[in-house]
């Protein structure tokens, strides 16, 4: 048989978007949050690996740098024994190849100074820009966009207070955590969870679209900026208790709150979700005091950023607007000392657990990505955020651009 | 054959194909898998003349085998003629469409 091309659809950035298939690596041309900038301290060196690309990175009187951590000469990785020899420069402890952080030209060789590669070779460099006390790294070969162009709304804005308070290596694919990033019917997963306790929260364990289109009922986002989608809660038919039948024996499945009795602390169709390329989310407001739903006024933002074909960094910060800086310290005390381990050990420990445990299925040899799924009318977000992807980024991600 | 059946039938040559029923009463006759990733397309479902594939909801109109509800390919759709109340199909000059790698 052979292959029928759609024909690539080119931006203005002249890239060529990668199906969503293919894109085992992540989309490359993006900026992806990396680290925290508390996790990169002046004078040592750390490494990232992202989308398949291993950087070496350093802060430098207050600027933090990185190149591609593997000498030019035979391939020594910098980060298995740095060398340092001046505070902006790194030196190869394999033969003496000596490179300046700050663009990654080679700026010496011990047993050939005058060589005519001197001053020619060069590193790959990576932007890097530290915003809201997180460090973001551009995977790309264009000029880079405005980094708010890759983040979900209003992350910048100048008075929306960051506390960036998880990161983790989770065994899965990026796009498994992606496609069920606020997918309405995984709260099944959370029926149990403690901040579910916490709040004594009545929450849907399934919710029942209403239309039959599943590409219907969302908010795109393929204007200027960011690119996404938005779900708004409270469309859908929340379900509390499902009950089934199974040769004779009955099940029933009840939310761990009841509704009827229990108000709970969150409004859910005051919440919205926006899934933004390449795999930011932000949902809120959220984090309400127990019994006062109004109090909710936090922003949840996380990222599944791709390490390689079967891990992503799963990165988590709060948000909340404040009108002076007592107020941000006392949000900044607030997250590190009560949402910190509510909303990562007693909720989104779970989305962990799912996804490391669908990554046999979606890594299996021999099929595409998603091949072995049974999508139904419910799968309107995950089908939704695949088109919206495959859309608007900037290219598939080859390691190092296909470069050596 | 009935609406909203769709059956499955191996060509001549070797690929297979499905039969459904259009609206107008016409049979038509398609390309088995799936242009997305050769899911069998009988396993889909027949409702108001459109198929929707099992795997992702990539949709169809039978009547002509355009993509709908937003689906941006199409499947192929092979010349039959009826003879005796046989549906003949020629698959010598149809290529079916695959977007899959």
């Amino acid at each position: 048989m052979t292959a029928v091309s759609e024909g690539p659809r080119q931006d203005t950035a002249g890239t060529t978007p990668a199906r969503y298939e293919d894109a085992a690596l992540g989309f490359r041309n993006h900026w992806y949050p990396a680290m925290f900038s508390s996790d990169v301290r002046e004078t040592e060196f750390k490494t990232l690996r992202i989308l398949g690309e291993d950087i070496l990175l350093k802060r430098v009187d207050g600027t933090v740098y990185g190149v591609r951590d593997e000498c030019l000469h035979r391939g020594f990785q910098f980060s298995a024994k740095p060398e340092c020899f001046t505070k902006n420069t790194v030196t190869c402890w394999f033969h003496g190849f000596t490179y300046s952080l700050a663009d990654g030209r080679l700026v010496g060789i011990p047993s050939d100074p005058d060589s005519r590669l001197v001053g020619k070779l060069k590193l790959r460099s990576y932007p890097i820009q530290e915003r809201k006390g997180m460090l973001f790294v551009f995977i790309g070969d264009i000029e880079p966009p405005p980094l708010e162009d890759d983040l979900p709304p209003e992350f910048l804005a100048d008075d929306m207070h960051i506390v960036p308070f998880h990161s983790q290596e989770v065994a899965s694919n990026w796009r498994i955590a992606a496609d069920s990033a606020s997918e309405l019917n995984h709260t099944f997963i959370h029926r149990s969870d403690a901040l579910l306790q916490y709040w004594r929260q009545p929450l849907p364990f399934a919710e029942i679209p209403r239309g039959n289109n599943p590409y219907e009922g969302w908010i795109l986002h393929e204007g200027p900026g960011f690119k996404g989608f938005t779900d708004a809660f409270g469309d859908a038919i929340p379900v509390f208790e499902f009950k089934f039948e199974c040769d004779g024996e009955i099940g029933v499945i009840r939310s761990a709150f009841d509704p009827r009795t229990e108000g709970g602390s969150v409004n859910f169709r005051e919440m919205q979700a926006t899934l933004t390329l390449p795999c930011g989310l932000r949902i809120g407001p959220w984090g309400p005091n127990p019994g006062d739903p109004t109090s909710a006024d936090y922003w949840h933002y996380e990222w599944y950023v791709p390490i390689d074909e079967t891990h992503h960094r799963y990165i988590i910060a709060w948000g909340r607007k404040v009108a002076d800086a007592e107020e941000a310290l006392r949000a900044e005390h607030d997250v590190r000392t009560r949402w910190s381990y509510l909303e990562y050990e007693g909720f989104n420990a779970s989305d962990i657990t799912a996804n490391e445990a669908s990554q046999r299925a979606y890594g299996e040899p021999g099929y595409e990505f998603g091949e072995k799924e049974n999508l139904s009318r419910v799968d309107g977000y995950v089908l939704t955020w695949r088109r919206i992807a495959a859309k608007h980024n900037r290219g598939l991600q080859v390691p190092y651009g296909g470069k050596r | 054959m009935l609406a909203e059946e769709i059956r499955e039938c191996l060509l001549s040559d070797g690929t297979k194909a499905i039969a459904v029923r259009d609206s107008d009463g016409n049979v038509k006759v398609f390309q088995g898998m799936c242009p997305h990733q050769r899911r069998a397309l009988a396993e889909g479902d027949l409702y108001d003349d459109v198929l929707t594939c099992s795997a992702h909801m990539w949709s169809f109109d039978v009547r002509t085998g355009e993509g709908a509800h937003g689906t941006e390919a199409h499947i192929a759709q092979y010349p039959t003629k009826i003879e005796d109340g046989q549906v003949l199909v020629d698959p010598s000059l149809v290529e079916p469409v695959a977007l899959w790698k």
